[in-house]
């Protein structure tokens, strides 16, 4: 299987400067389009103690979007995130994660066991970028956050047949203190940078 | 005679930074992130003109991420990292000229958190076209000489040994600064970010291209603490 998908990911490479990554609105469908989840990154940085920006991410999560490539700005995008997910690669110790997840000061995911972002708004600042004004509910506070997002192109897949793909690269900031995230602050920072890739696929 | 280059930046700072109140980090305590416990206040100096000690430095392993990106089809940054690396400093606070940095990753620690489970991981550390790790069983980067860019920042500049074949690849750096923590009791800690980009056709690794971009960026956080 593996070698069929290589297989075919060479026949798109080929092809890759027709079908792939056209930076453009025009070869795009309008419609409903779903996270391709193997191509979709959600990572977190946050300040610890001034001396380096830690890095972690959600492994776990999911969006969909109504796309209008003739009107983008009239396109809307929701995103569920499992907190459950968090993904630090803690060298030895293996509770850190379940304790940044459950732990009652950090993502307490048992209790909002969904982290969701809905947008509200989009207003275009560039020719395919655009800042994206959302509700973020996190912790059962929702509070507007702004992604920055660029728009990177449609492409097709020979296994996704005529569906078009369409990709995003996007960041935003938070203060987690908004949220009721207190704990370590100042020594751990309270702005939250989030820097997402996504690539998502139109329903069939 | 010791072998000296890179990071003169870090000394540098030390003495720059005296002009600069924005170069200190926040004055509270410091707590350790990695558990929930509050730690006691080490109301010590964090300027970073002050205690900055010469001598060995080893990566704060807790503190520290190696992400690297690369372009899918021109609609995304493939995010991935890996997991397990070490590094070493050496600082002299007296020489600044006189530093280096030595690095080794271990390509069997190559992590996408592709959902449908390990297996993609498995194929880019050990498949041939991609990290063949069972044949290069580590990537090693050793800094050769260093160009200071600002008060805290500068290129690093070294050679990265990856899959056998050796390139300069320089490093953008920025000196986040150097406290103290009451576990550490005298070690100084002090933090870098850095990023590079190289191209990994010149490793040989050509699987997939164009498809998958040449350019791969690097995004580097990473804490050292003083060797005891």
């Amino acid at each position: 299987m593996r070698r069929l998908i290589l297989a075919l990911a060479t026949a798109l490479s080929l092809a890759a400067c027709a079908t792939a990554g056209e930076q453009t609105f025009v070869e795009a469908s309008g419609g409903n389009y779903q996270l391709e989840k193997t191509h979709a990154f959600l990572t977190w940085r946050i300040k610890h103690n001034g001396l380096s920006n830690y890095t972690a991410r959600f492994t776990e999560f999911d969006a969909s979007i109504d796309f209008n490539p003739d009107d983008p700005v009239s396109s809307s995008v929701v995103a569920t995130i499992n907190p459950l997910s968090v993904e630090t690669d803690h060298p030895t110790n293996d509770g850190w994660n379940d304790t940044l997840a459950t732990d009652t000061k950090w993502f307490n995911g048992d209790k909002f066991p969904q982290i969701v972002f809905k947008s509200t708004g989009i207003e275009k600042t560039g020719e395919f970028t655009g800042i994206i004004t959302g509700d973020l509910t996190l912790l059962g506070v929702t509070k507007e956050v702004q992604l920055s997002a660029t728009y990177n192109g449609t492409g097709n897949a020979p296994w996704f047949g005529t569906r078009d793909i369409i990709g995003f690269s996007a960041t935003g900031t938070l203060n987690r203190s908004d949220f009721g995230m207190t704990a370590l602050l100042p020594n751990i920072g309270d702005e939250v940078e989030i820097i997402i890739e996504a690539e998502f696929v139109e329903e069939g | 005679m010791r072998k000296y280059s890179g990071f003169i930046f870090a000394a540098a700072t030390m003495l720059a930074a005296c002009s600069g109140a924005e170069q200190s980090v926040d004055q509270d305590a410091p707590t350790q992130p990695q558990t929930t416990t509050t730690q006691p206040d080490t109301p010590q100096s964090i300027l970073v003109t002050e205690g900055v000690n010469s001598g060995t430095y080893n990566l704060e392993k807790t503190h520290a991420s190696l992400i690297w990106k690369v372009s899918h089809n021109g609609l995304s940054n493939y995010t991935a990292r890996f997991t397990d690396f070490d590094a070493q400093i050496m600082l002299d606070a007296g020489a600044p000229a006189a530093a280096s940095l030595t690095a080794r990753i271990n390509p069997l620690s190559v992590r996408t958190d592709h959902p449908s489970g390990p297996d993609w991981d498995q194929t880019l550390r050990s498949d041939e076209k991609w990290f063949n790790a069972e044949n290069f069983s580590e990537i090693t980067y050793r800094s050769t000489s260093i160009d200071m860019t600002g008060d805290k920042t500068g290129i690093v500049n070294g050679e990265l040994t990856l899959l056998g074949i050796t390139q300069q690849v320089p490093l953008s750096v920025s000196f986040n600064g150097v406290r103290n923590f009451a576990w550490y009791g005298e070690r100084d800690v002090i933090g870098f970010s850095a990023t590079a980009t190289l191209k990994r056709s010149d490793f040989g690794i050509t699987a997939l291209l164009p498809a998958i971009g040449d350019e791969v960026k690097i995004i580097i956080e990473a804490e050292f603490v003083e060797a005891e």
